[in-house]
């Protein structure tokens, strides 16, 4: 893993701030997670085991990061706001008006799921993990993950088509 | 499983099923209105999803970032090469003592060649050359010559032959010319170090 670390990371760094902004709801509060993430890497590249999967374990920091608070709850706020013009700025030239609303939906939507649905809807469903990958960067069984995803989209699903609550599972989610 | 169809749909969705639950996954989808309608669902969410934050990918990425990258590259390449750098100076003296070794023997072997041509030089100009006349070597490079001139011959009382010489030697350093009485030993025998009587040196 340690050769070329410094292209791998560059490699990598476009789907970290994807990752992190879907965490954070903000390009700019995700970024600041994304170097505090690269800034770790710099002071252990050294003791990284030969067979560490980078992205897994820029995955893993960025979301421990997160949830260690490293910003406050306030700030993520703030930074929910700006999310929504930047992508809208971006995906403005392609897209009509009834696009841009389920886009600032969709985001709105994530960003009041739980912290743990988000991370494991992020990994899964837009990063493109495996279950068992997602699993090993949060650190649970893929029981837990796949139990987190149905609630997470069911819920996100809710939101967007009906405006209202996620669909009852028969089953007691994990 | 029956209670569980949306963790079958959505793991379907992701495609993290086998075969067999896929076959059932998809038996679902078709018959069941509710199953299909969410699994259309999963799909248009997981297409805005991607909308929303694929931008993202495209953005230019901040300084901070790109400085973090840039300083994990200078020292992956600083400890990429330090190893070998020093290993390639280690090599290097190596090599450098080792021709030092091999140049000092070369040395040493020169002039134990130039010592032993001097004795066969001076032996031949004792037992050969008449007085007043410089027998001569040369070294095979041209640096160095030596030339032995017997200066005068005589007997002693006890009747041994012995010559008075001189010795010039020649080279970079300047002329070193020294004076010596040999006196035969036995038949044609010469002492291989006679004794010199005066030395002097001119640069």
């Amino acid at each position: 893993m340690r050769n070329d670390l410094g292209e791998k990371l560059k490699e990598l760094i476009p789907r970290m701030r994807r990752f992190a902004c879907g965490l954070t709801g903000s390009i700019d509060s995700g970024d600041e997670l994304v170097q505090a993430a690269c800034e770790r890497l710099l002071n252990h590249h050294a003791r990284l085991k030969p067979d560490t999967r980078l992205d897994s374990w820029l995955y893993q920091v960025i979301r421990n990061l997160h949830i260690d608070g490293i910003r406050a709850q306030a700030v993520r706020q703030r930074g929910a706001e700006k999310i929504r013009q930047d992508l809208v700025l971006v995906a403005g030239s392609e897209s009509n008006l009834d696009n841009h609303l389920q886009l600032h939906e969709v985001q709105d939507a994530l960003g009041k799921l739980p912290e743990e649905q988000r991370a494991a809807l992020m990994l899964v469903c837009v990063e493109g993990l495996s279950y068992k990958e997602a699993a090993e960067v949060l650190g649970v069984p893929m029981g837990t993950v796949t139990s987190r995803l149905v609630r997470g989209r069911s819920a996100l699903i809710a939101r967007m088509e009906g405006g209202g609550a996620a669909p009852q599972q028969t089953k007691a989610s994990k | 499983m029956k209670n569980d169809w949306r963790e079958l749909i959505v793991a379907y969705h992701d495609g993290e099923l086998g075969p067999d639950a896929s076959a059932e996954a998809r038996r679902m989808i078709d018959g069941d209105a509710e199953a299909r309608q969410y699994y259309e669902a999963l799909r248009r969410s997981d297409d805005l999803l991607h909308q929303a934050f694929d931008p993202i990918l495209d953005k230019q990425v901040p300084s901070g970032i790109d400085s973090a990258v840039r300083r994990l590259s200078r020292r992956q390449h600083v400890s990429r090469w330090m190893p070998m750098a020093l290993a390639a100076s280690v090599a290097m003296i190596a090599v450098l003592l080792v021709r030092q070794e091999q140049f000092d023997q070369q040395l040493h072997e020169q002039f134990a060649e130039m010592q032993r041509e001097i004795v066969r030089l001076r032996y031949q100009a004792l037992e050969n050359t008449p007085s007043g006349t410089a027998a001569t070597w040369v070294s095979p490079s041209g640096n160095s010559r030596f030339d032995v001139t017997p200066v005068q011959s005589y007997r002693t009382e006890d009747n041994r032959y012995c010559r008075e010489y001189e010795e010039r030697t020649t080279d970079a350093n300047g002329v070193e010319i020294r004076r010596g009485i040999a006196c035969r030993v036995g038949k044609a025998n010469w002492p291989d170090e006679p004794a010199l009587s005066s030395q002097e040196t001119h640069f």
